[in-house]
């Protein structure tokens, strides 16, 4: 336990460090969550069932957990294969790629709807030609599954970038040398290496996904039974003065957000272990 | 007929478009024998069915009209006399049976005399019902409630057959009740509506 000596000079100041960190992370997330738990469960934990399985709140989390899967699995094929050409391969505009892959972070997701908006609005070229052949995009799930993609891009891309930077060709070589055709090499030799960071990031994507509103409540239509996800949902008990019920459908998130972090966390300290290409090492 | 309104959750304005339907079909303003509730609930059914967009506010359910949305937006009257203004292109469609708002103003007894405002608030309380004041509300959009304005401009301001109020539907307590609360009214008609 005290054998690390380097990081602080005394045991007071590793102490103080130690209890600042965790007053920090109390003050900053234990204390709101705390209170936001003991609302939704004013009523009991009656309340709070009544209040999840009301069907128009249940239809909205249900939404909200199928498309984020749907999108959570798109991203861990294209999160992936972005990863592979920004790491495999040198191109110009590799940089721009590169920076472009973490615009959504800094993009405040209402501007993600807008800018859905104009290019997939009923009246936009696009939006227009699509709705001519039968295709509605604004306003209805697909325009979700995009905000969600979108604000979603960075997180696989960036779990498995670092990981495939690590892997040594050598090993692909190797495996190419004794006669194994180029996906044979990707599914034995590299995806082995990458399923933990692309499980990690596909899970991130999906807890970020399941808290989205900014950009899903311009583009989404927002209609009970149809449209509205669970955050959007919220919204609108919280605008109605029925802070109780958000509360409630609140910790319902909360609950598989957490459950998701902590997959995630799981999934990724074992990344960090055996199973990282140890070569280069031994 | 895609037609777009906002999320009575979030929109005041929401609240009375709904309102404004079913105490129309209520109220015998529309085809319906007045009283039937069954009647009233199947035309604002109807209605939630064709609903293409829940904005967050009247606001935003104007701007997507704007911007090329929907068939058909049902919003205050005097959002369409201002955005007819500013140059909007649209036709506006007052029912013969529709809800008048009577938005209120009051003087808060404990602040002003908290503050010492009292003689300032009444002041501009007083101020609103001139003619001035009327005048500047007629402009944009809004019907005067002084008789000499409102004749002035009555030619902005086509006369509503069958116009009630919140209080003819029994005040907002007993509309949010039947209409509004978890699981009344417009959340059944709204769970009946995917199913189409």
């Amino acid at each position: 336990m005290n054998g690390n000596d380097l990081a602080l000079p005394s045991r007071g100041g590793r102490i103080a460090l130690r209890g600042g960190v965790i007053s920090y992370v109390a003050l900053l997330i234990v204390i709101p969550m705390a209170a936001l738990v003991r609302a939704g469960l004013a009523d009991g934990l009656d309340g709070l069932v009544r209040a999840v399985m009301a069907p128009p709140a249940l239809h909205a989390i249900v939404l909200t957990i199928w498309t984020g899967v749907a999108i959570t699995l798109v991203n861990a094929v294209a999160g992936t294969a972005t990863a592979w050409v920004l790491v495999r391969y040198t191109f110009p505009g590799r940089a721009l790629l590169s920076a472009l892959v973490d615009l959504p972070f800094a993009i405040p997701t209402l501007v993600t709807g807008l800018m859905l908006g104009l290019v997939f609005g009923p009246t936009r070229s696009l939006g227009g030609w699509l709705g001519a052949h039968g295709i509605t995009v604004m306003y209805a799930i697909p325009a979700i599954a995009l905000a969600l993609m979108f604000i979603t891009v960075p997180f696989v891309v960036r779990a498995v970038e670092p990981v495939l930077e690590e892997i040594d060709p050598a090993e692909e070589e190797a495996a190419l040398t004794l006669g194994a055709s180029s996906a044979t090499i990707f599914r034995r030799v590299v995806l082995p290496a990458l399923a933990r960071p692309i499980a990690y990031g596909s899970l991130q994507s999906f807890a970020r996904a399941l808290a989205e509103f900014g950009s899903v409540v311009v583009v989404s239509g927002n209609i009970p039974f149809r449209t509205l996800t669970a955050p959007v949902y919220l919204y609108g008990e919280v605008e109605s003065g029925r802070s109780d019920v958000a509360a409630a459908v609140s910790i319902a998130l909360l609950a598989i957000a957490l459950l998701v972090s902590i997959l995630a966390r799981a999934v990724r300290h074992r990344a960090s272990g055996p199973t990282l290409p140890t070569s280069g090492d031994d | 007929v895609a037609v777009l309104t906002p999320n009575p959750r979030t929109s005041g304005g929401a609240m009375w478009n709904v309102a404004a339907i079913y105490g129309a079909a209520l109220r015998g303003g529309t085809s319906r024998p007045a009283g039937d509730t069954a009647a009233a609930e199947a035309l604002l059914s109807a209605v939630i069915r064709n609903v293409k967009i829940m904005d967050k506010g009247g606001r935003e359910s104007i701007l997507s009209f704007e911007s090329g949305v929907g068939d058909v937006a049902i919003t205050y009257e005097n959002e369409v006399l201002v955005a007819k203004q500013s140059g909007a292109k649209m036709d506006y469609v007052i029912p013969p049976a529709t809800l008048l708002i009577e938005n209120p103003i009051a003087v808060i007894d404990g602040y002003a005399d908290k503050h010492k405002t009292r003689d300032l608030a009444e002041a501009f309380v007083s101020f609103l019902h001139t003619g001035e004041a009327q005048r500047s509300y007629a402009k944009y959009g809004l019907r005067p409630v002084v008789d000499s304005v409102a004749k002035a401009v009555s030619a902005s301001f086509p006369v509503v057959p069958s116009l009630f109020t919140i209080r003819d539907l029994g005040g907002w307590p007993q509309v949010v009740k039947v209409l509004f609360a978890p699981n009344a009214t417009f959340d059944r008609l709204s769970s009946v509506a995917r199913a189409q």
